[in-house]
């Protein structure tokens, strides 16, 4: 007599299992109910507007001043509001990079080392950078600047700041984890988020990477901040999936980004 | 065009998300990995649900939750292959724990389920507890029918040696697969 033949004549509960679509949802159902819908919503509209956007000289007259806008804004804004050096951006078709910064706290700390840094990146490869309107993205514009060129100042910006959340990674290119730093206790546990231990692998490998950056800095006499303790760190990277501390970042304030970059390169 | 409150976004996924993360977690057997996964995927839709939210959104944050899962663990798979080898590890819990005439429960289940390699799991999930067909299958892993023909068959043929005591259920699953393909 099979099981199927036994529930059916009432053997109760100890048979319950034939069942496989069944026993997955009995699998399943010890999840709790999440609560996601709002808290994703704001996070989703947050990470659209601030995707990083390309924006192309598309007019005739533009081109033939020869100038090209490169945009880094929401792309729902008409255009940029010359800011800073003033440069006026040139709308047209946009273009998404592969920058993803969902950040909970537009406005906050990682939003502004994010805007200082690409600015100083970007202003020593001679581009003229503005903020757009209150939305905290930047319009960066150069005078005569050849397609691809954009794209590939744009790559070198990313490469030289090493900014992008490095959870998203692929496997070979996860760095190796090195010696903790003296200066920070890497937590034994990070529970939120549901940080699992290769995630906390390669945030503490980027802390790293931060940490030998900064005492470079340090030892060229280039502008320096004090570095977070690692967990408030970590933490921030997960969350913001942007870096609220950067060795860059006080070098870039002081016009001294370019010495920083050349002294202490970091690896992407 | 939704509201800047995202009302219909919302209703969605207040509709939707139990469902979505039990799912996700029979894929990653972790329920805080598993409300990251589907987290991640929702937030992505939301990015995009001016685009998405008249097609099949559902579809969408499957095909990213699913994929994402699956290219987590390629990523970690080193870990979790030197978990296996662990002698008091799940697996050996599996085949020497005391067999209870036909009960099986969920722990055990999803046990069974994280010894099967990821695509298979997967490929099990979406058959027995999400019910879709192989051609949706198919969709959304990004593989081949025949693919998830040859990953169902093995999977059913490693959890029928992880979960003997279960009498009764593969016939069943025999003849789900062949309503399926039907």
């Amino acid at each position: 007599m099979g099981a199927a033949d036994r529930a059916r004549r009432g053997e109760g509960d100890r048979v319950r299992s034939q069942d496989l679509p069944r026993l997955l949802r009995e699998a399943g159902d010890e999840a709790a109910e999440p609560d996601l819908a709002r808290s994703t919503w704001e996070r989703g509209r947050r990470s659209r507007r601030r995707r990083l956007v390309l924006t192309g000289t598309t007019g005739l007259a533009a081109l033939a001043l020869g100038v090209t806008a490169l945009t880094l804004s929401r792309p729902d804004l008409p255009g940029a509001e010359p800011a800073g050096r003033g440069g006026a951006a040139v709308g047209g078709a946009a273009i998404e990079l592969p920058v993803d910064g969902a950040t909970t706290d537009p406005g906050g700390q990682a939003e502004r080392v994010w805007r200082t840094l690409y600015t100083a990146c970007l202003e020593d490869l001679d581009y003229e950078v503005a903020g757009v309107s209150d939305d905290g993205g930047l319009a960066a514009t150069k005078l005569g600047v050849q397609a691809g060129e954009r794209d590939r100042d744009l790559r070198r910006c990313r490469a030289e700041l090493v900014l992008d959340s490095p959870v998203t990674l692929a496997a070979s290119e996860e760095p190796a984890e090195g010696p903790w730093p003296a200066t920070g206790e890497f937590p034994a546990e990070t529970s939120s988020y549901g940080m699992d231990q290769s995630m906390r692998v390669v945030l503490t490998a980027r802390y790293h990477e931060y940490f030998i950056a900064n005492a470079c800095l340090q030892e060229a006499d280039l502008p320096t901040s004090v570095l977070p303790p690692a967990e408030d760190f970590i933490h921030e990277l997960a969350r913001e999936q942007l870096p609220a501390w950067h060795p860059y970042l006080e070098a870039a304030e002081q016009g001294r980004y370019a010495d920083a970059r050349a002294a202490c390169p970091l690896t992407p | 065009m939704p509201g800047p409150t995202g009302d219909d976004y919302v209703a969605f996924v207040t509709a939707r998300q139990g469902p979505l993360l039990r799912a996700a977690y029979l894929i990653c057997g972790d329920e805080h990995l598993a409300h990251d996964l589907l987290q991640d995927a929702l937030i992505k839709l939301a990015s995009r649900w001016e685009r998405l939210r008249d097609e099949a959104p559902e579809a969408y944050v499957r095909r990213i939750l699913y994929r994402d899962a699956i290219s987590r663990w390629r990523r970690t798979r080193r870990e979790r292959l030197v978990d296996q080898h662990d002698p008091g590890g799940e697996l050996a819990r599996l085949r020497t724990r005391e067999p209870v005439e036909g009960w099986v429960e969920g722990a055990h289940v999803r046990q069974a389920l994280l010894l099967l390699p990821p695509r298979q799991r997967a490929v099990v999930v979406l058959r027995y507890y999400e019910d879709l067909s192989e051609a949706d299958i198919a969709t959304t892993l990004g593989i081949s029918r025949g693919t998830v023909k040859s990953q169902a068959s093995d999977a059913m043929t490693t959890l029928r040696g992880l979960l003997p005591e279960v009498e009764g259920w593969v016939p069943r699953i025999v003849r789900g697969e062949e309503r399926g393909t039907a």
